[in-house]
């Protein structure tokens, strides 16, 4: 699943912010962190619209919906945020970092 | 964009720190963390990095207002370990929340200019309690911040030595990210 540049320069700000809140819990995976962070609150992610955005709750709440519809994010009972594969994928292309083979082969030329 | 800043801003040097890790705990637990402190302070020499844990019972300097104390001694640290228990939970005297405060005002500046929290201050470990024991409390938005390889169970000494193993890798990080 790769996104292009093209994809990733038609997400609204607020939704690419949104997303790119979610990048500790990627980070903290991909790094081995001692301190692993596995979801963001909805509070923070509240608190973090507002302040660059001016979004009021439901505003907030209204960009979490888009994502979670587009298959880009998942919200727990307790709601916490993480990206599904896709929001990850759609991250790395946003943070323009490479994907990691990590144990997969190299497929050969034949 | 309109950028809202927030207006609770704590000017903190993380480099300049007389302590690695503040515990905050409730009178319940204070063998447990003592042991911690012992722990952390012991090992850290052995490994040719010593490092100082402020803990109450042995640090607090007598006859200063307590607020003041719990903040002065928060930015003198480099991280808040949280002990959270169901003891401290049911706390009713309400210090370990007021240093639960003031320490995210500190996490709170030290990552105003990004979109989330990078580098936290505020270290929770979290020993015999659920989800829906923290549900209502302001603990739930850490519920999600732990450390690996930590079980509620883990052994003292187990942990100690996870907790240098934090400090060395989130030292690293401040300092990339010009902290």
């Amino acid at each position: 699943m790769e996104f292009t540049k093209e994809d990733v320069s038609q997400i609204p700000e607020p939704h690419r912010d949104f997303l790119q809140a979610l990048w500790p819990i990627i980070d903290s995976r991909r790094t081995r962190a001692v301190l692993r962070i596995s979801g963001i609150p909805f509070s923070r992610l509240y608190g973090m619209l507002l302040e660059r955005h001016g979004y009021e709750p439901s505003q907030a709440r209204l960009v979490a919906d888009d994502l979670k519809k587009a298959g880009l994010v998942e919200e727990d009972l307790h709601g916490f945020f993480t990206p599904t594969g896709r929001g990850e994928a759609l991250l790395l292309a946003i943070r323009e970092v490479p994907v990691e083979r990590g144990c997969v082969p190299v497929f050969p030329q034949i | 964009m309109a950028t809202r800043r927030s207006p609770w801003f704590v000017p903190y040097q993380a480099t300049d720190t007389e302590y690695s890790f503040f515990i905050s705990y409730v009178q319940g637990d204070a063998k447990d963390v003592k042991r911690l402190k012992q722990e952390l302070e012991t090992k850290s020499a052995k490994r040719h990095d010593p490092f100082q844990c402020f803990l109450d019972i042995d640090d607090w300097p007598l006859g200063r207002v307590s607020m003041e104390v719990i903040r002065e001694y928060l930015l003198r640290s480099q991280f808040m370990i949280a002990w959270i228990t169901p003891s401290y939970l049911q706390n009713t005297r309400g210090w370990n929340w007021m240093e639960l405060a003031s320490a995210s005002l500190i996490e709170l500046s030290m990552n105003h200019d990004r979109l989330v929290t990078l580098a936290p201050f505020v270290v929770p470990i979290f020993r015999g309690v659920s989800v829906s024991d923290v549900e209502r409390t302001p603990w739930l938005e850490f519920w999600q911040r732990k450390i690996g390889q930590l079980n509620q169970r883990t052994s003292i000494p187990k942990l100690a030595e996870l907790l240098i193993s934090l400090r060395q890798e989130e030292s690293k990080r401040r300092i990339d990210l010009g902290l």
